[in-house]
């Protein structure tokens, strides 16, 4: 099966956002993978799906996100798309206490059905909402120390952090890929498909220059 | 030309938003919104007579149709699946799902889940409020008449039904009829869907663990390799599975993204048949576009699932093609099989509901 140039990448990282309904899943990714964000949005029924190819640590990645629906009803079916997932995007609305709260319930279904080395990210958003803020950046950042979780807030409607986020999880998981396979002396493989790689000329040189940019 | 266009714009006194015929507010971009081209004088004729035939058909109120459809079925199901007249539909679909006797025997009822009753799923209904068919016009207006009914319809719903209560997806179901009946006739039909004691064709669909939706999705799964097998083949190589685009075929009835002409002709058609329409509207779309979507990978193929063409979705070409496509006694073989495997739809929906 030939592969167009812009469908060339190294790796392809399979990433699930899950997270109570109504936190911003669905704008965080239109945010990071299209530019966009909708004030009017449907909420989500069942899963949606978007990618993104982009450079990290100097490699180039494409990100395979999975959306679910918040709702708990609706977990018969989104919990499938946890299987296989490198990476889950925890997202909680910093406004609303209750969807906070809920995180440890999600870690449990992520302990339940997703893998055992799945790299997670707690996502405080919303951040834009200053006055209204019920949840403080000190609380989040202590429970995903405590929890082994990397965090960070964001704001899809201003679109604060949003790619830093991304790009940090991505990253993440990059390393602990690319270790894997230095331990087990393999190629690394283990991501759904090998995309061409050794395109462009000597790879290690990249790697200070694109290293977690904050943009 | 140009001129006048611009007088005729400035005779209008507020600048109301553009909309649809359907009262959905259009895109800048977006031309068509179903057949809203002027109609020749014989087409005009043709819709009267038409009208006539269906006034005629269910009589004052309605009261000629139970009859009507016990000594004629043929012909009831035959004007169906041709469309019931929009200006007739919302008393013909409380005709069909029997919801106008339920109204009958149950008066007071239901205002007194909304006037009286607490729900546990008030917030996450309001949640939900401004998210269900944002670009129509009824359901724009933050607490305006639009937004209050579907609350008080979705409440009354998660109250009357508290083993369902509120699902996500059910607001899209209530929306489409709130815009062809009042509040409390709204309620009603989604109490016959859900909960009717004659036939109700989306019982068990938003129960805990989604156990129909479940079934449904293994159903097609099987309908699709056996009725296109090569699209079926292409969809397993690929990976792709029903869960990942026709949830919310199943869930929704087709109300949550399709062209809305085309989802009333499809409602018409449900309320009077039951499920096995979203089966042959989803197998029609994919063979439709068959010869497109088998040579399609994974990424695009999903999106193309999502996002089907407009011809394709022109329901006078469509809805013939479904029609042709035979899958009752499939469907049947098939709930038995997975029945076999995951225990009746009633011990299913008991397990369920037992607290964990």
């Amino acid at each position: 099966m030939a592969r167009r140039p812009d469908e060339d990448y190294d790796y392809l990282f399979k990433v699930v956002l899950i997270g109570d309904s109504g936190v911003g899943k669905s704008n965080l990714l239109s945010r990071f993978t299209r530019n966009e964000f909708c004030l009017e949005s449907k909420s989500t029924i069942g899963v949606e799906f978007a990618t993104r190819t982009l450079q990290v640590e100097g490699r180039t990645v494409k990100a395979q996100i999975w959306d679910t629906a918040g709702q708990e009803r609706y977990r018969a079916i989104t919990s499938a798309y946890y299987r296989g997932a490198l990476g889950a995007l925890l997202v909680y609305d910093v406004t609303k206490p209750t969807t906070f709260e809920n995180v440890s319930r999600w870690l449990k279904e992520l302990r339940d059905h997703a893998d055992s080395n799945i790299v997670i990210m707690l996502i405080g958003n919303k951040t834009d909402l200053k006055h209204l803020r019920a949840v403080a950046t000190e609380d989040a950042q202590g429970f995903a120390e405590r929890e082994g979780l990397s965090f960070i807030e964001t704001s899809a409607l201003e679109a604060t952090n949003v790619e830093k986020a991304f790009q940090t999880i991505l990253s993440e998981i990059y390393r602990i890929i690319s270790k894997k396979s230095l331990a087990s002396d393999e190629p690394a493989t283990s991501s759904i498909k090998e995309g061409k790689t050794l395109v462009v000329g000597p790879q290690d040189n990249n790697t200070n220059k694109t290293c977690c940019s904050t943009s | 030309m140009e001129k006048k266009r611009v007088e005729e714009q400035e005779a209008v006194p507020v600048a109301l938003p553009k909309v649809d015929r359907f009262g959905f507010v259009k895109q800048e971009t977006s031309v068509t919104d179903g057949p809203t081209k002027s109609r020749s004088a014989s087409e005009h004729e043709r819709e009267e007579r038409r009208i006539r035939k269906w006034r005629k058909m269910i009589g004052v109120g309605g009261s000629d149709w139970k009859h009507y459809v016990r000594r004629k079925p043929h012909v009831v199901k035959r004007r169906i699946r041709k469309g019931i007249p929009d200006c007739l539909r919302g008393l013909v679909w409380q005709l069909i799902s029997g919801s106008r006797d339920l109204l009958l025997m149950n008066p007071g009822v239901y205002e007194q889940l909304v006037i009286y009753e607490t729900s546990a799923s008030e917030l996450d209904i309001i949640r939900d409020i401004s998210r269900t068919f944002p670009s129509h016009i009824f359901f724009q207006q933050r607490h305006g008449p639009g937004q209050r009914s579907l609350y008080n319809v979705l409440k009354a719903y998660s109250v009357y039904d508290r083993d369902v209560g509120y699902v996500q997806g059910m607001g899209f179901v209530a929306g489409l009829l709130l815009l062809y009946m009042s509040e409390e006739d709204a309620f009603w039909l989604l109490v016959a869907l859900l909960k009717g004691a004659v036939h109700a064709p989306m019982e068990g669909l938003y129960l805990v663990g989604l156990p129909l939706v479940q079934q449904y999705l293994f159903q097609l799964d099987h309908l699709v390799k056996e009725y296109l097998p090569k699209l079926g083949e292409h969809f397993a190589q690929e990976m792709i599975n029903p869960s990942m685009y026709a949830s919310q075929w199943f869930i929704t009835v087709f109300s949550y993204s399709f062209p809305f002409h085309l989802t009333l002709r499809i409602w018409d058609v449900f309320l009077f048949e039951g499920v096995k329409i979203v089966f042959k509207v989803g197998l029609a779309l994919l063979k439709y576009c068959h010869d497109d979507l088998v040579k399609l990978p994974f990424e695009k193929l999903i999106h193309a699932l999502r996002n089907f063409p407009e011809d394709a979705m022109n329901p006078d070409m469509l809805l013939p093609m479904a029609y042709s496509i035979k899958v009752s006694k499939r469907l049947e073989e098939l709930r038995e099989e997975y029945e076999k495997e995951n225990g009746k739809l009633s011990d299913r929906i008991k397990q369920k509901l037992q607290p964990s």
